[in-house]
């Protein structure tokens, strides 16, 4: 039972993978031009560009170039990257956790307040705070998380002053403390926080309302209210923990979303990310970059959406007795 | 469930705490200011990055200032135009004008403790002489050593450079351009691993210091003072170039007190006018900043053949309101462009207006048979463009650039395509990077020469000798982006630069630019001049370049102190 | 003679049925106040976009109309950009691209959806499993990388950009429309149909597709709201053709300008504001239609 739905989730990612693998082949070898101008920066030494192309496999034929392009892949080789001239594992390596950091905080801060408020309205559904939060968070959806950052970004940092208005930590910071550096960072995060947690917390406040309403036609929360159990208790004790469940599949596949949101936020505040490095690479051409940042993203979805369907294994008992 | 709960609550308590705390203790002011007294490190903003620390394969402007450490035999004094020796001791030409006997300075250490001597010289000049004809040897300067016939090695401190026929500007190029390298160091690789060496750690002579390795991926450059420097040394203790992605972001840090220098925009200039603690000041020493047109018959490149005809190069030259581009674009700090030798140039610069004139651009496009008409579809607006007899539009796509420093390509682009539309040519924009331009130039490239025209622009110094030679025939896949080609201004180019006497060499630049302006292959758009600011409340002893230039130079870091509080 | 009356009958009844249907779509549709809303707002919209443009001219190359970066004032009711020009006319104009390629986009890919989600569900065994297969691997990709490199590649002006948004966006439909076509097909009519031989084809056209078209139809008006976010995130990332009209261009304009810093909100807040109430009257609209349609949200 257990070990079947652990296999099969692995095997779909697996497949996943490859699709992602194969889409991304398609695009930069058989799209336009000639593929190995995508690898091999032109006006490089010819010996040094043929030493390239042939550990990329550019000499075989085509379906060969497959088999070795998905074992570098998955070995984490995509490359040396054109404007940094060092592996694109390294360069984005250097990036990975700035976005981390920003996703993490603006994660917990959507999920918090989507609870919250999931919450309140399924409470008082169908009264004025559940049509008024219900129209918030399509709203929130109607808003592009760049032009709500650029919003937040004159009110607070231009008009208010109290925040930074751009980067990570304050340029040209020197022999500070490690709390000065801790404390300059976090004044930095407060803003991108907010714009990119605003940008999932819409979503995550109509699955809570739902999944909550859902819950409240099961029996066991009519028995409890026939027990005479009050209001707030048996929310608290019976409806929250089981509605809890669809919560933990939308936060994993929101991961997608995130890093869609996080180019755009980390643009806005030149926060020094992933997706900032993926926009370079773009504009750039640096094609081995580009690729790099695009299968690490995919590959991070996938792997956040196995988590998801794991920790459903072990909450969802129906699952584990399919 | 519930201890998740409570554990995010936390997080974001903690989060909000953090926030608060430091939205109140801090408000406007930086933690920049907590820096230790007695250490005073100059923040200088800059808008590109630079790609590498190897003097042999650097490219952009960007990466001088990755090479402070490196210096050159000479260096034009900025405040006296004057050359005055850095590496070398003193130097004599001999009568034919052919022999530069260079003394060197004795006890010069590079950092590492070596000694520098005339073997460093003589390495450096010969990696790149001894490879002028292997096309595998991507050496950028290149073209400014091949006036050296030989150089020989006269002592321990002193070298001989002879030249084929004499030169004009020997002192300027090659002997101020080319930075000596360490031999100890250098010397031991392959022509291959030159080019290909990232030189992460670099050893040079100069008063500064690179502060770990370089890396192009970082976003600052920390340069400290080199204490066992033989000149000079710098009044500050270092220097840290800042990379900002865009003007706007640089504009707040230096508004924020986190950077002391940069050049702002106009717009930036005119609101900074008012602050107490800013100076900002006219660097009138301009850059050209051109429209380059592709004259390319290469069969892979996709250009539109019609820019081949001489009256169509014209024609785009006279439909231009260069002046309003300087009034609205620079705000007025710069000169509408005319020849491709700027004005910084002195005396060398030809002097001319440029003519603004729709009807002659109209003439010109009739004469060369372009009298019907076509309707196109342009970004989604009907354009009616120009065709001659034979069906050719004059349809062109513009290579845009999106870096930084491009603000002004980008705002005179619309302007230019509006002009361009109204004498019956259509102009379609293609944004892309400086480096990706640059492959689409690069002769090996697959894409090589997909492009009708660009704008981008040169820094020349005060000797024209660099800013002629990017259009001669022998810098095509050099540093000539338009593949023109025409021997008569190529003989013009080598023959200025062995004319010693100045008036003779003055009617030699000034006729090569004659004929740059008639076959127009560059349209020089505008001498663009900047505005530079710096933090007066911090430092003070800036010095301009030639009296009204740029005040990011040597000199200035060098004389720059703290202001006596 | 008798016949034919027969079938003009038969035509006239079907004809009043869908009156019918139509009829209490519409009275419940209309009933329903965040629909009505939504529907004001989308006409309300191609009226802008397609009777503005002629009324109020404008041009992205008119440089230096109006003073640079000047605050709303008579002349110019939305303020200037930093070349001085009409903000309020690159608005109107900016309507008509944003619709254009929200619908164009949204059509391609609810086509592509509807297309594969009928064969995985109709046919179903082995295809329909690797149809499947393929559409999580094509979900689970995350979107704006996905559009970000396909432009890159293809080139940026509008008509890519339509096809690569509507290229990426087909996912949600496909297992929408599967999930559908897998009920229909097991309906008792669906069986005799196949008893008397109809082909596969002939079912999926004459019998599954009308039924899936209500699901197909909400789906629609959600995937062009979404497209036209992606256009606008898409542009103000700077992939866009700075010589179209758009409101995404309006804001890579203002933000690469420095807008923000000098606090010149009129460059940028219009431009948002209409972004967000155009969305959101696709949404209230789609959001109307699928809860009318989806029986199973009703009352909630």
């Amino acid at each position: 039972m257990n070990s079947r739905y652990f296999a099969k989730k692995i095997f779909q990612s697996i497949i996943t993978i490859l699709i992602v693998l194969t889409i991304s082949f398609i695009l930069f070898r058989v799209m336009p031009g000639d593929p190995t101008s995508m690898f091999v920066k032109s006006g490089i030494d010819p010996e040094v560009a043929a030493q390239i192309k042939a550990s990329y496999g550019l000499n075989l034929p085509i379906y060969q170039q497959y088999f070795v392009y998905i074992k570098n892949a998955l070995m984490g080789d995509f490359g040396t990257s054109f404007s940094f001239k060092k592996p694109v594992m390294e360069v984005i390596g250097n990036r990975l956790p700035n976005t981390l950091l920003l996703a993490l905080c603006a994660q917990t801060l959507a999920i918090a307040f989507g609870i919250l408020f999931g919450t309140v309205a399924a409470a008082h559904r169908g009264k004025k705070i559940d049509v008024g939060l219900l129209g918030i968070a399509l709203l929130i959806y109607a808003i592009p998380a760049f032009w709500f950052g650029m919003v937040l970004l004159v009110i607070f940092g231009v008009k208010l002053g109290w925040v930074p208005l751009f980067g990570m930590m304050t340029p040209g910071l020197r022999n500070v403390s490690t709390f000065t550096y801790i404390k300059d960072v976090a004044h930095h995060l407060i803003i991108p926080t907010v714009t990119l947690g605003l940008a999932i917390f819409g979503s995550y406040v109509m699955i809570m309302r739902s999944s909550l309403l859902d819950v409240f036609t099961e029996d066991y929360i009519n028995t409890a209210r026939a027990k005479g159990f009050s209001r707030k208790y048996i929310i608290r004790k019976h409806a929250l923990p089981n509605a809890m469940l669809p919560m933990v599949t939308v936060i994993a596949t929101s991961i997608g979303f995130i890093v869609a949101g996080a180019i755009q936020t980390e643009t806005v505040f030149t926060w020094p990310g992933v997706g900032t490095l993926l926009l370079k690479a773009l504009t750039t051409r640096d094609y081995p970059l580009l690729q790099g940042s695009f299968l690490i993203t995919s590959f991070a979805v996938v792997a956040a959406n196995f988590i998801a369907d794991i920790i459903y294994m072990y909450i969802d008992p129906r699952i584990r007795y399919e | 469930m519930k201890k998740i709960f409570s554990l995010l609550l936390i997080l974001i308590l903690m989060l909000s705490l953090t926030a608060c705390g430091t939205s109140n203790t801090d408000g406007g002011s930086t933690p920049a200011a907590e820096t230790p007294a007695e250490k005073h490190i100059v923040n200088l903003g800059i808008t590109a990055f630079p790609t590498n620390t190897n003097p042999f394969t650097q490219t952009m402007q960007a990466d001088h200032n990755a090479l402070r450490m490196y210096e050159s035999l000479v260096q034009q004094d900025a405040a006296t135009l004057e050359f005055k020796g850095v590496l070398a001791d003193s130097w004599s030409v001999s009568d034919d004008g052919l022999g530069w006997t260079i003394k060197l300075k004795e006890g010069v250490k590079w950092h590492d403790g070596e000694t520098f001597d005339a073997d460093d010289v003589m390495f450096t000049y010969s990696a790149i002489l001894d490879n002028l004809e292997n096309e595998n040897a991507g050496f950028s300067r290149k073209s400014d050593v091949k006036s050296i016939e030989k150089i020989e090695k006269k002592g321990d401190y002193e070298v001989l450079f002879t030249t084929k026929t004499p030169v004009a500007n020997f002192l300027d190029t090659p002997l101020q351009v080319i930075y000596i390298v360490p031999e100890h160091i250098f010397g031991k690789m392959s022509v291959a691993e030159l080019i290909e060496f990232t030189n992460s750690n670099p050893i040079g002579t100069s008063p500064w210091k690179l502060v770990g390795e370089f890396n192009a991926q970082n976003t600052e450059l920390e340069f400290e003072r080199n204490e066992d420097y033989y000149g000079t040394k710098p009044n500050v203790d270092g220097l840290l170039f800042i990379l900002f992605e865009n003007s706007d972001t640089m504009y707040q840090a230096f508004k924020a007190g986190s950077i002391d220098m940069f050049s702002p925009s106009g717009t930036q200039a005119e609101e900074l006018a008012t602050d107490a603690n800013v100076e900002v000041i006219k660097n009138l020493q301009p850059k050209l900043t051109e429209i380059g047109v592709n004259s390319s018959d290469d069969p892979r490149s996709t250009v539109n053949k019609s820019l081949k005809i001489k009256e169509v190069r014209q024609a785009i030259n006279l439909a231009l309101d260069k002046q309003k581009l300087i009034d609205d674009v620079l705000k007025g700090v710069g000169y509408a462009g005319t020849t491709i030798v700027p004005t910084s140039a002195g005396k060398w610069h030809l002097e001319g207006e440029h003519e603004y004139s729709p009807e002659k651009a109209i003439a010109l496009l009739e004469k060369a048979g372009f009298t019907d008409f076509e309707t196109v579809q342009i970004s989604g607006r009907d354009v009616k463009v120009r065709k001659n007899a034979a069906g050719d539009t004059l349809v062109f796509r513009l290579a845009l650039l999106t870096d930084g420093y491009a603000w002004h390509y980008r705002d005179s682009a619309l302007y230019i395509v509006k002009w361009l539309e109204e004498v019956g040519i259509g102009l379609e924009l293609q944004s892309m990077d400086g480096s990706a331009l640059g492959d689409l130039m690069d002769l090996e490239s697959d894409s090589f020469c997909d492009y009708d025209l660009y704008i981008w622009g040169w820094t020349p110094g005060y000797d024209p000798g660099f800013i002629l030679t990017v259009l001669t025939t022998d810098q095509i896949g050099g540093r000539q982006e338009v593949m023109y080609s025409n021997p008569e201004y190529d003989a013009l180019v080598d023959l200025q630069i062995t004319q010693v006497n100045v008036d003779e060499r003055l009617k030699t630049v000034h006729k090569a630019q004659e004929i740059i302006l008639e076959d127009a292959p560059y349209i020089p758009l505008y001498y663009q001049g900047a505005y530079d600011a710096f933090r007066k409340d911090k430092y003070e002893g800036f010095i301009q370049f030639a009296g009204d230039g740029t005040i990011f130079n040597n000199e200035t870091y060098i004389n720059i102190k703290p202001v006596a509080k | 003679m008798e016949k034919l009356n027969h079938k003009k009958q038969i035509k006239r009844d079907k004809f009043e049925v869908r009156m019918r249907n139509f009829k209490r779509f519409a009275k419940s549709f209309f009933g329903n106040r965040i629909g009505t809303i939504g529907f004001i707002m989308v006409v309300l919209f191609f009226v802008i976009a397609f009777v503005g443009p002629k009324v109020y001219p404008y041009s992205t190359i008119d440089v230096g109309k109006g003073p640079m970066m000047a605050p709303p004032s008579a002349a110019f009711i939305f303020g200037t950009d930093h070349l001085g020009r009409d903000l309020f006319g690159a608005i109107i104009h900016g309507t008509k691209t944003s619709l254009i390629v929200g619908f164009s986009a949204a059509f391609i890919s609810i086509s592509i959806g509807t297309i594969i989600g009928l064969i995985a569900g109709f046919i179903g065994g082995r295809l329909d499993s690797l149809l499947m297969r393929f559409t999580d691997g094509m979900m689970v990709l995350p979107k704006l990388p996905l559009i970000m490199v396909l432009s890159a590649l293809l080139g940026t002006n509008i008509r890519n950009i339509i096809l690569v948004i509507g290229f990426t966006g087909w996912t949600g439909t496909a297992r929408l429309v599967r999930s559908q076509a897998l009920s229909i097909r097991e309906r008792p009519y669906i069986e005799r149909a196949k008893s008397i031989g109809a082909g596969s084809f002939y079912i999926m056209y004459k019998h599954i597709l009308p039924n899936v078209f209500p699901v197909i139809f909400a789906n629609t008006i959600l995937a062009t709201a979404s497209a036209i976010l992606a256009e606008a995130s898409l542009s103000f990332l700077g992939l866009g053709d700075p010589l179209s009209v758009s409101w995404g261009q309006v804001l890579n304009g203002a933000f690469v300008n420095g807008a923000v810093s000098i606090g010149a909100w009129w460059y940028f807040v219009p431009a948002g504001v209409a972004i967000i109430l155009l969305v959101l009257s696709f949404t209230f609209v789609g959001y109307s239609f699928d809860e009318i349609l989806n029986p199973k949200l009703r009352g909630r």
